[in-house]
C-alpha cells in the first residue's frame, strides 16, 4: 500500500518539476552579446538575386490566418492555385504549419512563442514582434534587406524614410520586415444621408461647424418624415472609436503622441485644442443629435440604428458602404449616403489633417536559425512589382499576370483571392478614378483590383449590394484624393514599458472623462483636472521613456 | 380529503406565474435566434427581428447546408461525442466501483482519492499542459481532445457515491453464490447504477459539444476544429488589419447566417436531453445527499 502513496509522491513531484521547467523555457533568455553575430544561414554565400526562383523547390514553414470564405471542391487554404502559384514563380513551397482563423492566431503564436516552436516565417503585429525580439528568436533582417530588396519593394516598404519599420526596430537593427499596406485604409470619410440632406434642404458641410448644425437638424427637423423625433444626428460609441477624428478637425490628435518644440513628448488627448470640439460636442448632445445611450453600445450595437435609417451621419473609412449603409439603403425606402471629407473647422489655419497610424498590415519575421533568411525579402521583391505596386513595373510580371488568372477564374469567384495569399501588400494607390476611368471607357477588367471592379459593373448582385460597391469606389474613394493632409502620430514604436502597465488605466480614464463632459455629467473645465490626473498617472512617465528612446 | 385553502391556492397560482415567467426568460433566447435565422439580412443587421421573422426565407440554412466547413467540424464534434463519452464513461464505472468500497475491504483506497482529489485541485497549467501533448505528439489528433479529460473526477465521485447507497446486501448474496468481484460489478451493480450513469453520460456529453478552448490550442489547423471552436471563429469579432480583410468580414459576417448555424448546433443537445433527463434528477440527488 505504501508503494501507491509513493506513486503519488512521484506524480507531484513531477508535476512540479515539469511546470518550473517549462517556466524557465518561457522566458527565453536575452540577446548574448550586443554584436549581430554572423548568422549561420546559407545565404551568406548565394549570389544576389532579388527576383530569384529558389531551385530546388524552397520548403517554409508558416502561419496562415484564414478568412471566412468557402473553397471550391477539393481545395483549401494549402492546396490551391495561389499557393501552387507562388511555388512556380518564386519556388518556395508555403507550409501552413499552423492554419487558424485570423481570431486564434493570437493565441496560437502565443503558444509557439512560450514553447519556442515558431513557424520559420510570418506575419504579426508590433506587440508579438516585441515579444519575438525580447526573446532573441527572430533573425535580424537589416543586412538581408539592403542586398536583397529590389528597388521597387525598397521604394514601396521604405516609404516615408522607413517609417514603416520603426516598430522592428532593436539598436536601429531592422528585427522584420513590414507588410505595406494602402494608407486609404486609415484616411476616415464622413458618410451623411443626402435623402435627409435633399429633404431639409441642406448642402454638404463645408466646415465642422456646418457640420454639427447639420447634425442638430437631422435630430429635430424630424428627416425621416414619420413625426416622431426617433432620429439622431451623429453616430458615437462607448469607445469613441471616432471621435479622433472629429477632434482633429480643431487640429487636435487625440489618441497620438506629440513631438513639442522643445522635443519632449505629450499624449494628444491633453491637448486643450480637445476642449473646443468637446464644447461643440456637449452642445449637440444637449440638442439631442447623439444618441443618449451611445456610452454603453459598442459601435457594432450603434451600427444598428444607422442600418434601421435612425442615425444621419457616420464616420468611417472608404469601403463603409459595403457595412451597415447598405443595410440601410435595403431597409429604408429612398435612402442614400454621400462621402464627403471630414471637414475642419472655421477656427483651423491649415487644412484637415486625418491622424493615420502606419500603414502596415503586419510585419514578417524570419526565425533565427532558418537557412535562407533572404527568401522573405525575395518573396516580398515578387509580390511589389505589379501586384503589390502596379504603377511601378506594370502587368508584365509572372506573379502578377498569375494572379490576375486567379482572380478572373470564375471558380474562386466568391473567394477573396487576397485571403488565400499567405503574405499580402499593398502600395498606396487611389482606385476610385482608376475604376471611374475604366467604366467611362468601357473596359471589361482593370488590372490588380478585377474581383471588385467586376463587382462593381455588375448587374447581377442584390440592388442594394449594387448600390454599396458603386458607392465604395465611385464615390467614397475618390474622397480620399492624393493622400496628402495626412497627421502621422510622432512615436511609432512599440508601447514603452510603463505603457504595457498603465496604458489601459489610461485608455479608462479618457473614456470616461470624455465621455461625461460630452454627456454634461460634468463641466467643461474638468478636461483641466482630467490633464493633471493623465499626466501623473503614467503618461508623463511614458513621454520620458519616448524622449529617450527617440533621442538613441 | 384534506381541503384547499385559499391561501394556499393563491399561492400556488403566484408559484405558477412565477416558474412560467422564468421558464419564458429561459426560452426567449433560443426563439430570438430562431427568429433571425429566418429573417432577412438587411432587417436582422438593423436589429428589428425579436421573436417572429421579418422578411421569412430559408436562404441561412441553405447556406449553411453549402459550407463544408460547418459540417466538417460537426463531423469532429459527433466523433469526439462518441470518443469522449464512451471512454469518460467506462473508465468513470471502472473507478467508481473499487472506491466505493469501504477501506476495511480495499485499504489502499484512501490512497487512490488523495490522488485523485490532488489532480482535480491542481493542474500543470496551460503552457505546460500543451508542451506534454505536443511532445506526446497528440496535436491535431482527435485523441487530444478525449484523452486529456479521460477521467472526469467529480463523474468519479457522483458514480461512487450513488454505489455506496446500493444496498450492501445484494452483492453479498452475489458473492454467496459464487461471484467474483467483476462479475458482480458487470451483473448486479452496472445495471442498478442505470440513472447515475444516464446523469454521467449527459454531463460528459455536455462537456465534450460544449468544450471549444481546448480545439483552438491543440488542434494545428481548422479543418480538425469541433464545432464550438469553429463557432466561437465565426461569432468572435475579428482582428481586421486592412481593407481586404475589412470588406471581406462585411460580406461574410451576416447575422441571419451566424444565427443559422448557432441554432443547428444547439440542436444534438436539444435532442437528447429529454430521454436523459428522467434518470437526471435521480442519479445527481441520491450522489448529493451521500457526499
Amino acid at each position: 500500500m505504501k508503494h501507491q502513496f509513493k506513486q503519488g509522491i512521484c506524480f507531484i513531484l513531477c508535476a512540479i518539476l515539469a511546470s518550473l521547467t517549462a517556466i524557465s523555457c518561457s522566458q527565453g533568455s536575452p540577446a548574448s552579446s550586443d554584436s549581430p553575430s554572423p548568422s549561420s544561414n546559407a545565404s551568406a554565400d548565394m549570389p544576389v538575386d532579388p527576383m530569384m526562383k529558389y531551385d530546388p523547390v524552397l520548403t517554409i514553414n508558416i502561419a496562415m490566418s484564414e478568412g471566412n470564405f468557402e473553397f471550391p471542391e477539393g481545395e483549401d487554404y494549402q492546396h490551391n492555385d495561389m499557393y501552387d502559384l507562388f511555388e512556380d514563380t518564386m519556388g518556395i513551397h508555403f507550409n501552413n504549419i499552423i492554419q487558424a482563423p485570423a481570431n486564434a492566431m493570437k493565441e496560437k503564436m502565443q503558444m509557439a512563442i512560450a514553447t519556442n516552436d515558431i513557424p520559420d516565417m510570418a506575419s504579426v503585429d508590433a506587440t508579438m514582434l516585441r515579444t519575438l525580439i525580447n526573446n532573441d528568436m527572430i533573425e535580424d533582417m537589416t543586412d538581408i534587406y539592403n542586398t536583397w530588396a529590389s528597388d521597387n519593394l525598397k521604394e514601396v516598404t521604405g516609404q516615408s524614410d522607413n517609417a514603416l519599420f520603426a516598430p522592428t526596430l532593436k539598436d536601429g537593427r531592422y528585427m522584420a520586415i513590414p507588410r505595406a499596406n494602402t494608407v486609404a485604409d486609415l484616411i476616415p470619410i464622413l458618410f451623411i444621408r443626402s435623402d435627409w440632406l435633399e429633404k431639409l434642404g441642406l448642402s454638404e458641410p463645408k466646415t465642422v461647424e456646418e457640420m454639427f448644425e447639420i447634425a442638430e437638424a437631422f435630430a429635430t427637423q424630424d428627416p425621416d418624415g414619420n413625426g416622431v423625433a426617433d432620429t439622431y444626428g451623429l453616430q458615437m460609441d462607448k469607445d469613441l472609436s471616432k471621435l479622433p477624428y472629429i477632434l482633429a478637425s480643431w487640429g487636435a490628435y487625440t489618441k497620438q503622441w506629440n513631438r513639442n518644440e522643445d522635443g519632449s513628448y505629450s499624449a494628444g488627448c491633453t491637448d486643450p485644442r480637445n476642449k473646443e470640439g468637446l464644447q461643440a460636442l456637449r452642445e449637440l448632445y444637449a440638442a439631442g443629435g447623439i444618441d443618449p445611450e451611445f456610452a454603453v453600445k459598442e459601435e457594432a450595437k450603434s451600427a444598428e440604428m444607422v442600418a434601421a435609417g435612425k442615425i444621419g451621419m457616420y464616420i468611417g473609412f472608404f469601403w463603409w458602404p459595403l457595412n451597415e449603409l447598405k443595410d440601410c439603403v435595403a431597409n429604408v425606402e429612398g435612402a442614400d449616403w454621400t462621402a464627403v471629407a471630414v471637414p475642419p473647422s472655421e477656427t483651423l489655419d491649415t487644412p484637415y489633417l486625418a491622424p493615420v497610424d502606419l500603414n502596415t498590415a503586419g510585419y514578417i519575421y524570419v526565425r533565427k536559425g532558418f537557412e535562407h533568411p533572404e527568401a522573405a525579402v525575395v518573396m516580398m521583391n515578387h509580390l511589389c512589382d505589379g501586384y503589390g505596386a502596379p504603377w511601378l513595373v506594370g502587368e508584365d510580371t509572372d506573379f502578377a499576370k498569375g494572379y490576375q488568372a486567379i482572380a478572373a477564374d470564375p471558380k474562386y469567384q466568391s473567394v477573396a483571392v487576397n485571403g488565400m495569399m499567405p503574405f499580402t501588400m499593398a502600395g498606396n494607390i487611389n482606385w476610385g478614378p482608376i475604376f471611374q476611368e475604366a467604366i467611362d471607357n468601357g473596359e471589361p477588367t482593370v488590372f490588380g483590383k478585377d474581383q471588385d471592379y467586376q463587382n462593381v459593373i455588375s448587374t447581377e448582385l442584390p440592388p442594394e449590394m449594387q448600390w454599396a460597391w458603386k458607392t465604395t469606389y465611385l464615390e467614397a474613394y475618390p474622397v480620399l484624393g492624393d493622400f496628402e493632409n495626412l497627421h502621422y502620430n510622432d512615436y511609432t514604436g512599440a508601447p514603452t514599458e510603463t505603457a504595457v502597465k498603465v496604458q489601459s488605466l489610461l485608455d479608462k480614464e479618457y473614456l470616461t472623462t470624455y465621455i461625461s463632459i460630452i454627456m454634461g455629467e460634468k463641466p467643461l473645465d474638468e478636461f483641466d483636472s482630467f490633464v493633471e490626473r493623465y499626466r501623473s498617472m503614467g503618461a508623463d512617465d511614458i513621454a520620458k521613456e519616448i524622449q529617450e528612446y527617440m533621442a538613441e | 380529503m384534506k381541503k384547499v385553502s385559499i391561501s394556499y391556492r393563491i399561492f400556488s397560482a403566484i408559484n405558477a406565474l412565477l416558474l412560467a415567467g422564468l421558464a419564458l426568460i429561459c426560452v426567449f433566447p433560443i426563439l430570438h435566434i430562431l427568429a433571425i435565422s429566418l429573417s432577412g439580412q438587411a432587417a436582422a443587421a438593423a436589429n428589428e427581428v425579436v421573436l417572429w421573422p421579418v422578411d421569412f426565407t430559408f436562404a441561412s440554412y441553405a447556406s449553411v447546408v453549402k459550407r463544408s466547413a460547418y459540417w466538417t467540424a460537426f463531423g469532429v464534434s459527433i466523433k469526439r461525442v462518441v470518443l469522449g463519452v464512451t471512454v469518460n464513461t467506462v473508465l468513470t464505472a471502472l473507478m467508481a466501483y473499487p472506491l466505493s468500497k469501504y477501506p476495511g475491504e480495499f485499504k489502499a483506497r484512501r490512497y487512490y482519492v488523495w490522488f485523485l482529489m490532488f489532480a482535480m485541485i491542481f493542474n500543470g497549467g496551460l503552457v505546460p499542459t500543451y508542451m506534454l501533448i505536443k511532445d506526446l505528439h497528440l496535436l491535431n489528433s482527435i485523441w487530444a481532445l478525449v484523452l486529456p479529460g479521460a477521467v472526469p473526477i467529480y463523474n468519479v465521485i457522483l458514480t461512487m457515491n450513488f454505489i455506496r447507497q446500493l444496498p450492501r446486501e445484494i452483492e453479498e448474496a452475489a458473492f454467496i453464490d459464487g461471484a467474483s468481484y467483476f462479475q458482480c460489478f458487470l451483473k448486479m451493480i452496472l445495471p442498478l447504477s442505470k440513472p447515475v450513469l444516464a446523469t454521467i453520460i449527459l454531463f460528459s456529453f455536455l462537456g465534450h459539444w460544449n468544450a471549444w478552448f481546448d480545439g483552438m490550442i491543440y488542434m494545428e489547423n481548422s479543418a480538425n476544429y469541433p464545432l464550438q471552436t469553429y463557432m466561437y471563429n465565426i461569432i468572435a469579432n475579428r482582428d481586421i488589419t486592412n481593407s481586404t480583410e475589412a470588406i471581406e468580414n462585411a460580406l461574410t459576417n451576416i447575422k441571419t447566417l451566424k444565427s443559422a448555424q448557432l441554432f443547428l448546433t444547439m440542436l444534438p443537445i436539444l435532442a437528447i436531453y429529454p430521454f436523459l433527463q428522467k434518470y437526471f434528477t435521480k442519479g445527481i440527488t441520491v450522489g448529493a445527499v451521500k457526499g
